[in-house]
């Protein structure tokens, strides 16, 4: 093997990507930490200085409305934005991976159509159901509908015939969601287009506790896969070559997503494109695919993503408020395309 | 050193593969049916014929990549359906035909996958982790390409670290589909300069996949001649390049001579049969 021209020397097999990750996740961190405190201090009332929102947080003293707003509207709602996009932007690194195609999204789960169809049958058809019993509904609803999806999906090896049935179904479910719907009166359907946009506006402790204990065992979960995702992205062959059982192992990653997704879109409905949009950033910033780097800082990524944009719904044309499934769509939408323009010119 | 693995060290040969009357098929259209095959340990064996006669589903079904709807194969005598998917890797390790990554993986970060049926459930590296990349790479040359993007090597070099990934399974079997395929002369003679030294070296048992005869003649002890999914001649190369199976199975008119430095059959191709 002597014609071969070696160049220089390098000993190091991983490049600077973990390196890139620790930078990435400081930087993350102070940003989210930003965000989350003008989360705190803005809206009505305003809260004016630090010096202020301190007691109320550690003390649980100042003002009885401040403290009342801080501590049981947007603390919740805060916390509830970031554990969100941390989960969305984790299934959508799960399902990329796993299916091996870059657009792969929750959606072909059919979790959040049939969240949506559970929540939008209570309200058409009036089901004789406490508001406050809708979410769990909805989470019911999203688990069922993936599971109905992944036993479909349980007979496939091909990520493409995987990715076509997981469409059509969610296609299905949705058409089932349109027709109910249609049955619905005005004020009815006004609602929920409230549900069906993605909103966080009016999210509580309730909402919280509904969602956090799947996420809070989902999340450590999906950093187990990492080591197999690294595999699947190898294809099949390689990987069940490597030691991977990959039909069971792919199944168990769907499932995984799928439980994530349905937490999330049962308390907050189908927020748009965090999903899609912050594997890709975080592919870009780190250089690197590597799912053991790619998860924690698409996690990350997707909380500041989800803050940021819900900071934006609150505050953007206050006092009326935009759901904050419009800001990402609207905003994730463009920023996807700027990302893969690389893919999309042809030639490639 | 050579005969170490030929004959197993203490004088007897062991199978290391075995295929018992396996057929295997894609929905309803069958490609092996009955098939036979035993691969002795620390032996080097190509599997030739031509295109779609059913040598990659065959090295597929040997690695386990396809189930057979009947029939077993036997890995170092074990049924190879009763073993756990990382037990099979840790004994076999197979490179498929034309395999592709992920842009922007490294050599180094590629080769490394190679050790997972080795590691924990926490799949850390331990020490003989690094050691068997840190050989892996240096046996395919690839020490210095190791923090290289996969997408930024040539041919020859990418189909090295692809070898390099087997080699780190350390296991002490081989199966590779066309490593050769899309290599000029020389990388392909270095590829198959590397089995021969990792046969002879190493005592490791080989299946490969090939489509240069003169060069399958050269390298393996041992040709199996594939066409339409049966086994049409198995032997040392000598007995087996013979005009009339090279005119049977690929239609061609051949001559053939004894190659002046190794002794091995050389065939040289003058027409496809019929149309002179
Ligand atoms: N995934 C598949 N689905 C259906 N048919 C296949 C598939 N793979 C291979 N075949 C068919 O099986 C036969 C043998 O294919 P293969 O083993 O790839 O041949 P070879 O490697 O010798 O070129 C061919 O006729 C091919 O068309
Ligand atoms: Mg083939």
């Amino acid at each position: 093997m002597s014609a071969t021209i070696t160049p220089p020397a390098a000993v190091a097999t991983r490049g600077r990507a973990p390196r890139r990750l620790a930078l990435l996740i400081a930087l993350l961190a102070l940003v989210l930490a930003a965000l989350g405190l003008a989360a705190l201090l803005h809206g009505t009332p305003r809260i004016g200085a630090l010096a202020e929102l301190w007691p109320i947080l550690l003390e649980g003293d100042g003002q009885r409305i401040a403290r009342l707003v801080v501590w049981e509207l947007r603390l919740p709602r805060l916390l509830l934005a970031a554990l969100a996009g941390a989960a969305l932007a984790t299934a959508g690194v799960l399902l990329q991976d796993a299916l091996k195609n870059p657009l792969a999204g929750p959606e072909l789960l059919g979790v959040g159509a049939g969240a949506a169809l559970v929540v939008a049958i209570v309200v058409v058809f009036r089901a004789p159901l406490p508001f406050a019993l809708l979410p769990p509904a909805a989470l019911c609803g999203g688990l069922l509908a993936g599971l109905v999806v992944l036993a479909a999906m349980r007979r496939s090896k091909s990520s493409v015939r995987l990715i076509l049935l997981g469409a059509a179904l969610t296609a299905l479910l949705n058409a089932l969601l349109i027709c109910v719907i249609s049955l619905g009166e005005q004020q009815e359907v006004a609602a929920l287009y409230q549900y069906l946009l993605g909103s966080l506006a009016g999210r509580d402790w309730r909402h919280l506790s509904l969602a956090a204990p799947w996420l809070l065992i989902g999340l450590p979960l999906a950093a187990l896969c990492a080591r197999p995702l690294n595999l699947l992205q190898l294809g099949d062959e390689v990987a069940e070559g490597l030691g991977l059982p990959t039909v069971r192992t792919r199944a168990l990653i769907l499932a995984l997503a799928a439980t994530l997704t349905a937490a999330v879109v049962a308390v907050c409905g189908p927020v748009g494109f965090v999903a899609l949009l912050a594997p890709h950033l975080a592919r870009r910033l780190l250089g690197s695919g590597d799912a053991r780097l790619v998860l924690p800082a698409a996690a990350l990524l997707g909380a500041t993503l989800l803050v940021g944009a819900d900071l934006l719904a609150r505050l953007a044309f206050a006092p009326i408020e935009l759901p904050v499934g419009i800001w990402t769509t609207a905003l994730g939408g463009p920023a996807l395309l700027i990302l893969l323009r690389r893919q999309l010119r042809p030639g490639r | 050193m050579s005969a170490v693995g030929k004959k197993g060290r203490d004088g007897t040969t062991s199978s290391a593969l075995r295929a018992a009357g396996v057929r295997v098929s894609y929905g309803d259209r069958t490609v092996l049916d009955g098939l036979e095959l035993d691969i002795t340990s620390g032996t080097v064996t190509a599997v030739v014929g031509p295109n779609g006669s059913g040598k990659s589903t065959l090295l597929k079904t040997l690695a386990r990549l396809l189930r057979s709807a009947e029939g077993t194969v036997f890995l170092d005598g074990t049924a190879i359906t009763s073993l756990p998917t990382a037990a099979v890797a840790r004994r076999l390790a197979v490179l498929p035909q034309g395999p592709t990554a992920p842009g922007g993986l490294t050599v180094g970060e590629l080769v490394e996958q190679g050790r997972y049926p080795h590691t924990g459930p926490l799949r850390m590296l331990r020490m003989q982790d690094h050691e068997a990349i840190r050989t892996a790479l240096t046996l395919t040359d690839m020490t210095a390409y190791a923090a290289r993007p996969l997408d930024s090597l040539s041919g020859g070099e990418r189909q090295r670290a692809w070898i390099a990934l087997a080699l780190a399974q350390d296991t002490p079997t081989l199966l590779l589909d066309e490593p050769t395929t899309f290599l000029d002369i020389g990388h392909q003679l270095e590829v198959l300069e590397l089995i021969r030294r990792l046969n002879r070296e190493r005592g490791l048992t080989i299946v490969l996949v090939l489509h240069d005869l003169n060069q399958a003649a050269r390298y393996a002890e041992r040709l199996v001649v594939l066409d339409r999914g049966r086994i049409v001649a198995d032997g040392v190369p000598r007995d087996v390049l013979t005009t009339a199976l090279l005119a049977e199975v690929f239609g061609v008119r051949t001559h053939i001579l004894a190659d002046p430095e190794s002794g091995a059959p050389l065939c040289l191709p003058y027409g496809v049969v019929g149309h002179d």
